[in-house]
């Protein structure tokens, strides 16, 4: 079966450089790449993505000046830090199951970049290990080896001719580090004069928590109107997701159930890390533009996955919610369109395979995303479905408008539409009409799970209630919270 | 979620043209209509079974085209058009707990022999006489007979006996012959003489139905069952008579204003629904049981408005202008707001529908007309049916397949075109009319010389549905 797929896949990667050959002619040269990757950035709460009372300039008029992807996903993760398998599967271009957290073995975007004559570099967060990380990218500076930290207190470290070296504590916020060091790596590359092009990588650890941006982000916001809950915010979720999710460390932000107002406080709070991250975003495009490269240049900017913040009673991005796997999704540069939007379906990991088409790169079967320059080009309807996974407690299908969420643990599938119902509150797996539909989709889910060589079983051996209260039920606070946040909350 | 409610909305004789979002052009505001196809998937090419009021209604109501039964309407005092044995929509419901209403037009028959006293007799011209009736009587064999729990209306606005009906009771005893009250602004008072009930109103039906519809909608508001409330209005069929409140309202005339006072009724019903909060958990059909009434050729003259909305051919025409309706279908967080689709559709196929957004198995002899379109609703297919047959009299007959529409006659008039109306049509010499839908919609162009093939295919497949006793596809087996 394993064997098929790859055929497939491999089939479909020809078709993909087929068109890239014919392409390549178009483009004048290989672009630069520069990628931008948040942390935890839920989609609408970016102005451009829908976001109400939001403050994203930068990002808004880099989608002016772009093309919007509305349906990108992480295909899920094996365990509750989403981060390091969205990593993987960027770095791979590999599907969640075909790519291990350390990427062991296994070769990266960069590197294939390198190959082609691409200089790249890196900063930010890197969740994948040591071994992956020099691998991939030599030359890097302030380097944040982890998963999460107090954005103040930042372990950072620098990659020299493959070589962690320099590790420090700086002071100071995450986002301004790594912002500060893309804009060095800009300069350098001006200044040096080659003919090179560059594959630039920054991953942020903003916005994830601690939600704690520079005290006067918080000034600068405060006229606009407090945050409303989401329209599908709960109090708890109440169907037993299993502990992966329910008790995960994410979900211990607050209690049980959800107080409102707490919540619209880290709302403000979260927002404010946003429009911070947003302004970095805007320091370096200025600069991008200052050195003239901003015109040989294909900027993405996405994050790793959303985050549920009080929708359907969650706050992590432990579930398979359009609010948790979709993430906001622009690229900008030579030959993307200008101002469009673009609702194909698509996986993140996707975009490696964007990118290396935009280099030249023929990456034969060892990549499985499927490059996105068809679907820009307005010559695709990109993929009929995507299939998500969450440790052994959730997989979830999505076909056209339609959403499967199979739920082993507790012996349930839940059934939506999430284009009329992008809230995902109105189940419709019950619903006779919905039968044949939700017998397609469940028969479907099935092929692909074997197909792609998950094993879980369709319904678990130890099933747990199908409800769970947690009202009451303790939430520790973690190490990386600062003071102000712990006396706030806790 | 649980089974939703089901709400059917039923224009009487309503335009394809007369609605905003089916006419750009039209003169007559529809805000609530267009809102409602805002919101869910508006029909281009649905039709009624009929070009007429009862056979659409039984069409409708059975998942079984009337052409199978009969042809005609129910007269005045006339009997049920179901048998014993016919499953109706809300019986098929009530057998899942659904409770059910039908709130305005029945015009599907009664048994009036209980309460018709011995020996009476019409007098030409005149009618029954009120005192012909023990009005105290009950009214069996009506909607209560036939799947609803509750019914109030008028039966049929232009027929007598003018009062209301309650379930199975007339509540208010006619006691004087019919006269038009008020006297219809425009077109014919078109009643037919009989018993009325002192001081009946022909103004006074569609708010008295509304207000009904919307009190029911709010008495569902805390039930553990869902319901289903169909409401056949009177309007804006003759005799046309918009609310003061109305008047004035749209560009084409007292008609329009009767139009903007239905999308009104509309507007009335999803505004108690999203009151009582249940607009979420209701599927809303509207449509129209045929085309608009031939006072529509003088209102293309005098308004400048299209009540057919440029096809050819008014009620009781085989005609696209006879039976094509407006068609929207609102069910929030199942079907996609702001769709269109153009794929063939008949009202005939919502029994197998809802049938199948119940989990009801139709029996072998039931809905044998009916297509499943809930695929169709789903955004899983983009098609359902590849034909229909359209009739209203037994002599002319009209198929569709595809983009073709067969007339087997040599036209599908029934309905008088006016003398400046006429050149607009060539003359056909030919005893069968071919006409190409996707190039020709309004049908001026015979095209059956040029198609021999598919004409005789077409009779072909005409004869075999009508003969062969269903089209449904799940029953196609059994023709093999």
């Amino acid at each position: 079966m394993m064997k098929r797929v790859l055929c497939l896949l491999a089939g479909l990667f020809l078709l993909a450089t087929a068109t890239s050959q014919g392409e390549a002619a178009v483009q004048p040269k290989q672009p630069n790449i520069l990628f931008f990757f948040a942390d935890d950035l839920r989609a609408d709460t970016v102005g451009a993505f829908g976001g109400k009372d939001v403050h994203t300039p930068n990002i808004d008029a880099l989608a002016a000046r772009g093309t919007k992807f509305t349906q990108i996903y992480c295909m899920g993760s094996r365990h509750g830090a989403v981060c390091a398998p969205s990593r993987a599967m960027l770095m791979s271009g590999r599907m969640l199951t075909h790519a291990p957290d350390n990427l062991k073995g296994i070769k990266t975007l960069p590197q294939y970049l390198r190959d082609v004559g691409y200089e790249t570099f890196a900063t930010g967060k890197w969740h994948n290990g040591n071994e992956s990380l020099t691998r991939s990218f030599p030359d890097a500076r302030s380097v944040f080896r982890g998963g999460m930290c107090d954005h103040f207190q930042v372990p950072l470290c620098d990659v020299i001719d493959g070589e962690v070296v320099n590790k420090r504590n700086p002071e100071g916020h995450s986002t301004e580090h790594f912002a500060d060091a893309v804009i060095d790596f800009l300069k350098r590359h001006k200044s040096s004069n080659t003919d090179a092009p560059f594959f630039a990588y920054v991953p942020f650890t903003a916005p994830h928590d601690p939600r704690d941006p520079p005290q006067h982000w918080l000034e600068k916001l405060k006229d606009l109107p407090r945050p409303e809950l989401p329209n599908n915010f709960r109090g708890q979720h109440g169907l037993n997701l299993g502990k992966m999710t329910m008790t995960v460390r994410d979900e211990n932000l607050l209690g049980w159930p959800r107080d409102k107002e707490q919540l619209r406080d880290q709302l403000v709070e979260y927002r404010a890390l946003v429009s911070h991250l947003d302004a970095q975003v805007g320091r370096v495009l200025a600069t991008l533009a200052d050195a003239g490269l901003a015109e040989d240049t294909l900027v993405v900017f996405t994050a790793d996955h959303g985050l549920a913040l009080g929708s359907h009673g969650l706050l992590g991005k432990q579930s398979l919610y359009e609010h948790s796997m979709r993430s906001p999704c622009v690229m900008a540069g030579p030959n993307i369109p200008v101002g469009e939007s673009r609702n194909q379906l698509a996986y993140l990991f996707d975009l490696t395979a964007t990118c290396l088409q935009s280099a030249g790169v023929d990456a034969g079967a060892g990549v499985h995303g499927q490059s996105l320059w068809p679907v820009l080009r307005g010559k695709s309807k990109g993929r009929d479905e995507l299939l998500f996974l969450y440790a052994k407690t959730q997989r979830a299908l999505r076909v056209g408008d339609h959403k499967l969420i199979r739920l082993p643990q507790i012996d349930r599938t839940l059934l939506f539409n999430v284009k009329a119902d992008p809230d995902e509150l109105h189940d419709l797996s019950e619903l006779p009409a919905m039968k044949p539909l939700h017998d397609k989709l469940c028969e479907r889910m099935r092929i692909l799970q074997s197909e792609c060589g998950d094993p879980l079983a369709w319904t678990a051996k130890d099933q747990l209630p199908v409800e769970i209260d947690l009202t009451g039920k303790r939430w520790p606070a973690d190490r990386w919270q600062p003071q102000w946040i712990r006396k706030k909350y806790w | 979620m649980r089974l939703p409610n089901i709400v059917i909305l039923y224009a009487d004789d309503l335009g394809y043209g007369d609605v905003g979002c089916y006419n750009k052009h039209s003169k007559i505001p529809t805000p609530h209509l267009d809102q409602l196809a805002r919101q869910g998937m508006r029909f281009t090419d649905g039709h009624s079974s009929s070009g007429i009021c009862t056979p659409s209604r039984y069409a409708l109501l059975t998942g079984r085209h009337h052409w199978r039964k009969f042809h005609g309407i129910v007269q005045a005092f006339g009997p049920s058009v179901f048998d014993d044995a016919r499953l109706t929509m809300p019986e098929m419901l009530q057998r899942r707990g659904y409770r059910t209403a039908c709130v305005g037009k029945w015009h599907l028959g009664w048994d009036w022999s209980g309460a018709k006293n011995e020996g009476a007799k019409q007098q030409k011209g005149k009618g029954f006489a009120a005192d012909q009736f023990d009005w105290s009587q009950p009214v069996p064999d009506g909607p209560l007979a036939h799947g609803f729990d509750y019914y109030f209306g008028d039966d049929v606005p232009n027929f007598p006996p003018y009062t209301w009906i309650e379930n199975d009771h007339v509540v208010m005893a006619p006691t004087v012959p019919y006269v038009a009250s008020p006297k219809p602004p425009e077109g014919s008072h078109e009643g037919r003489p009989g018993p009325m009930a002192e001081g009946w109103r022909l103004d006074a039906v569609m708010p008295e139905l509304t207000r009904r519809a919307v009190s029911y909608v709010h008495e569902q508001k805390d039930e553990d069952q869902p319901f289903f409330l169909y409401v056949p209005f009177t309007s804006p069929h003759a005799p046309i008579v918009p609310s003061l409140s109305h008047a004035g309202r749209s560009e084409a005339g007292p008609y329009g204003d009767f139009v903007a006072q239905t999308d009104a009724t509309v507007g009335a019903v999803l505004q108690a629904l999203d009151d009582a909060g249940l607009a979420d958990d209701t599927l809303v059909v509207f449509t129209s049981d045929n085309g608009p009434e031939h006072y529509a050729y003088t209102r293309m003259r005098n308004f400048d408005h299209d009540s057919p909305g440029g096809l050819r051919g008014l009620k009781r025409d085989v005609w696209e202008g006879g039976h094509r309706v407006p068609m929207i279908v609102r069910w929030p967080n199942v079907v996609d707001a702001n769709q269109t689709s153009d794929a063939l559709v008949g009202q005939v196929d919502l029994m197998a529908t809802l049938a199948s957004l119940i989990g009801f198995e139709l029996p072998q002899d039931q809905a044998e007309d009916s297509f499943n379109l809930m695929p169709l609703w789903l955004g899983e297919v983009d098609r359902v049916r590849d034909f229909l047959v359209h009739n209203t009299f037994a002599q002319k007959w009209g198929i569709r397949r595809g983009k073709w529409l067969l007339i087997d006659h040599k036209d599908g008039t029934h309905t008088r075109v006016p003398k400046w109306l006429r050149d607009r049509y060539p003359a056909n010499a030919l005893d069968v009319m071919l006409c190409d839908l996707e190039e020709d919609l309004e049908q001026k162009v015979n095209l059956a010389g040029q198609h021999p093939d598919v004409v005789a295919e077409l009779r072909a497949l005409l004869k075999d549905v009508r003969g062969r006793g269903h089209s449904a596809p799940r029953l196609a087996k059994e023709s093999n």
